[in-house]
């Protein structure tokens, strides 16, 4: 096998010249591998444990380092980037570590408190997972959520874990995170005015900035919406619950459609796509997106079918043009779409009267059909709408509110949750028809609505 | 991505104090069951057709549990289902319970390529190798029990970066890249997993993937230049130490399989056994 290594001929002379030096560093690499080779074969004779293998080489070190100080003085000490991983070490006990204070939230997936850290005071979300029905070991959904948050603890705008923590049983098992004081979805609702642009901006560059960083990590959040988007009093959003998280591939193996809050799901998975990507996560930032601007979600579909003749009310109805190969999805075959161009054009623009070109062209690229011509996160975050005025505001800057999570049980408004394990529903009827019979009105009236009482 | 080239490695302080030898457990045991339960997990991978990313995983978890747990209170059958069922979760290739316990079975009780395997046949026809209903369910409980305690143990840190990938990067870099030169480096690699020194809980991946480049390219005769692991931030003493680590893993499990014909001690009831008979040796 040749390698570029290897000598051709004119290295031949040069070789013949530095064949002696070289035999004598040859002799003195031979004593050292031996050297190397004895250390280590003391270190596996003896157990790991009466001579742990770090000692040995350390002792090896001291006695080599007189015999090669003179070598090394000449060549330059090398700098090698050493990466530390975290230690090996046992959960802590829930009842010594930490005082629950008061009860959150409680869903499908488990019960979230509020709780004190013992040691340090600090106030931390505890989230108890719910085990006692699973059959399976522990929930491969827990084992994801957790590993995909632990890989992205770092971020900034990704809601921190701190550790895992278990009470008597095995079945006691305790996530805790970062204690964050709102979720975006209940402040838009208590929210007298809407966000600013400028407010508006910092928070979804927040959250792109975030999600560019899960996918270059190959994570898959699969369920991103305001209720997941913690948001704390200094202005920081945190993506909170990778329930439905997972770690995909090039290429993506095969995955559930079951995933991502109906009104935040991607027209590809409504329409049964078995492989996807990152693309499904913008989707749903697209319709936050939209969200955060008017203070109600954009796409509020009653069941998968009235969800997708939503997407195409607004989007209009997607042709082999704007979207190549569509036809060929599992459930696009028994879903009939109305062909005349009038329901193919984008109602984006009349939706959003108020909003700049580059506004509407940067929620278009989130809201494309498509999704090979949707924006990516890395991409989405260099756009002009973030270079043009108004500036995203300092986040520092951004409005502080009273805290519901702190004391108060939350008041639940209703919004549908994230599908759960089962069958794929298989869509059938007529998308279009009676639906598209409101395009006109509602083109007309777009921009304004009276809305009486609330 | 710094995730792969990190992970949580063994504190001097943990190598030093072993959990099983508190407990009452000599070193060659301790060595021989570590062995033992990583060379099962690999075996009954194999047989599994798990992919080997998967396998190292279970052998990696395999051997941190027991850095921080004793052999005599887990016993070690019990968490090789564990660590391979855990691990299959883990890189999204489910193993089944009931397929893991029967491979395992099957392994223990009749001869194979694996050199847990016992030489002769033990039981009678089929029988030895079946399990029946009322085990298969003892095993089972205890495998569920076991991934949780091999997850709190690890604080539920699974985090396994895997040196095979980055020798290919390697390679590459050194434009040396083929297939019987990468074969090799997978071979030491996977070798590395069985070392008594525990080389995967020592050394980060990109030691790992330097070292088994080193062996290969020195087998295959590749000329490589001067102090190239440099270049993966390797230093000259690691590598070292690794290369030798490496290439004893043959003799040492040649000295294991001789040592332990007819099986090491799998269950509690054996481990006592053992346990005691050394003490009593050593009297």
């Amino acid at each position: 096998m040749s390698s570029r290594w290897t000598d051709t001929a004119e290295d031949l002379a040069e070789a013949t010249r530095l064949k002696e030096e070289k035999a004598a560093k040859r002799a003195a690499k031979e004593r050292k591998r031996r050297e190397a080779a004895a250390a280590a074969a003391a270190a596996a004779a003896a157990t790991p444990t009466t001579s742990p293998p770090a000692s040995k080489r350390q002792k090896t070190r001291n006695d080599a380092s007189d015999a090669i100080a003179p070598e090394r003085a000449k060549t330059k000490e090398p700098k090698l980037l050493r990466f530390n991983g975290a230690t090996i070490s046992a959960c802590r006990h829930v009842e010594t570590s930490y005082e629950r204070l008061n009860h959150i939230e409680e869903g499908s997936y488990g019960i979230v408190s509020r709780a004190r850290d013992l040691e340090t005071a600090e106030i931390v979300a505890l989230k108890r997972l719910k085990l006692e029905r699973e059959t399976d070991g522990f929930p491969i959904t827990s084992l994801r959520e957790v590993t995909t948050l632990m890989a992205s603890r770092e971020h900034p705008n990704v809601v921190r874990l701190r550790e895992v923590v278990m009470g008597d049983t095995l079945k006691d098992v305790y996530i805790v995170m970062d204690f964050v004081e709102h979720d975006l979805k209940t402040l838009c609702e208590d929210m007298a005015e809407p966000f600013l642009l400028s407010e508006t901006k910092t928070l979804l560059q927040q959250l792109l900035s975030a999600t560019a960083y899960l996918h270059s990590h190959w994570i898959l959040h699969r369920d991103l919406k305001t209720s997941n988007l913690l948001l704390n009093n200094r202005g920081q959003i945190k993506i909170a619950d990778f329930g439905l998280a997972r770690y995909t591939g090039d290429p993506a193996p095969p995955l559930t459609q079951l995933v991502v809050t109906l009104w935040y799901r991607a027209p590809e998975l409504l329409l049964g796509a078995t492989t996807y990507g990152f693309e499904i996560d913008l989707w749903s930032i697209g319709c936050i997106f939209g969200e955060l601007l008017t203070r109600n979600p954009l796409l509020q579909g009653k069941n998968e079918i009235d969800q997708l003749s939503k997407i195409f009310e607004l989007l209009g109805v997607p042709t082999e043009s704007t979207w190549p190969g569509f036809r060929r999805l599992p459930n696009a075959k028994s879903l009939t779409f109305p062909k005349h161009s009038a329901t193919t054009g984008s109602l984006l623009r009349t939706k959003f009267p108020l909003l700049t070109k580059a506004g509407v062209d940067l929620l278009g690229a989130l809201l494309r059909l498509d999704p090979k011509s949707r924006i990516s996160a890395d991409d989405a975050l260099m756009h002009e709408f973030f270079r043009e005025e108004p500036r995203p505001k300092a986040a520092e800057m951004l409005p502080t509110f009273p805290s519901k999570a702190g004391q108060e049980k939350r008041r639940k408004a209703f919004s549908p949750g994230a599908p759960v394990r089962g069958d794929a529903p298989v869509l059938e009827g007529v998308v279009g028809g009676g639906v598209f019979g409101g395009v006109e009105e509602e083109a007309a009236g777009a921009g304004f609505s009276l809305r009486m009482g609330r | 991505m710094v995730s792969l080239l990190s992970n949580p490695l063994a504190t001097s302080d943990q190598l030093a104090s072993s959990p099983s030898q508190s407990d009452g457990l000599t070193p060659d045991l301790e060595v021989s069951l570590r062995w033992a339960g990583s060379t099962l997990i690999q075996s009954a991978g194999i047989l599994l057709r798990l992919p080997q990313p998967t396998i190292a995983t279970a052998i990696i978890l395999f051997q941190r549990f027991y850095l921080l747990a004793s052999f005599r209170s887990f016993p070690v059958l019990a968490t090789c289902h564990a660590a391979l069922y855990l691990a299959s979760k883990l890189t999204e290739t489910p193993a089944k319970p009931r397929n893991i316990i029967n491979v395992t079975k099957y392994l223990l009780k009749t001869p194979s390529a694996s050199p847990v395997s016992p030489a002769q046949k033990e039981a009678a026809e089929g029988e030895g190798a079946y399990v029946d209903e009322h085990m298969y369910l003892y095993h089972r409980t205890r495998l569920l029990d076991m991934e949780t305690e091999i997850l709190k143990a690890l604080g539920y840190q699974t985090h396994t970066g895997l040196p095979y990938t980055l020798t290919i990067n390697y390679a590459q870099t050194l434009d040396c890249l083929s297939k019987p030169l990468l074969l090799r480096c997978f071979g030491y690699l996977t070798d590395a997993l069985l070392s008594p020194s525990m080389l995967y809980l020592t050394h980060q991946p990109n030691a790992l993937a330097a070292a088994a480049l080193y062996l290969a390219a020195r087998d295959e005769k590749v000329k490589l230049p001067e102090g190239w692991w440099e270049m993966f931030d390797v230093d000259r003493e690691d590598l070292g130490f690794l290369v030798a680590g490496m290439k004893s893993v043959e003799e040492f499990v040649r000295s294991q399989k001789e040592a332990w014909g007819d099986g090491v001690p799998w269950d509690e009831k054996e481990l006592e056994d053992a346990v005691r008979k050394r003490l009593h040796g050593a009297e």
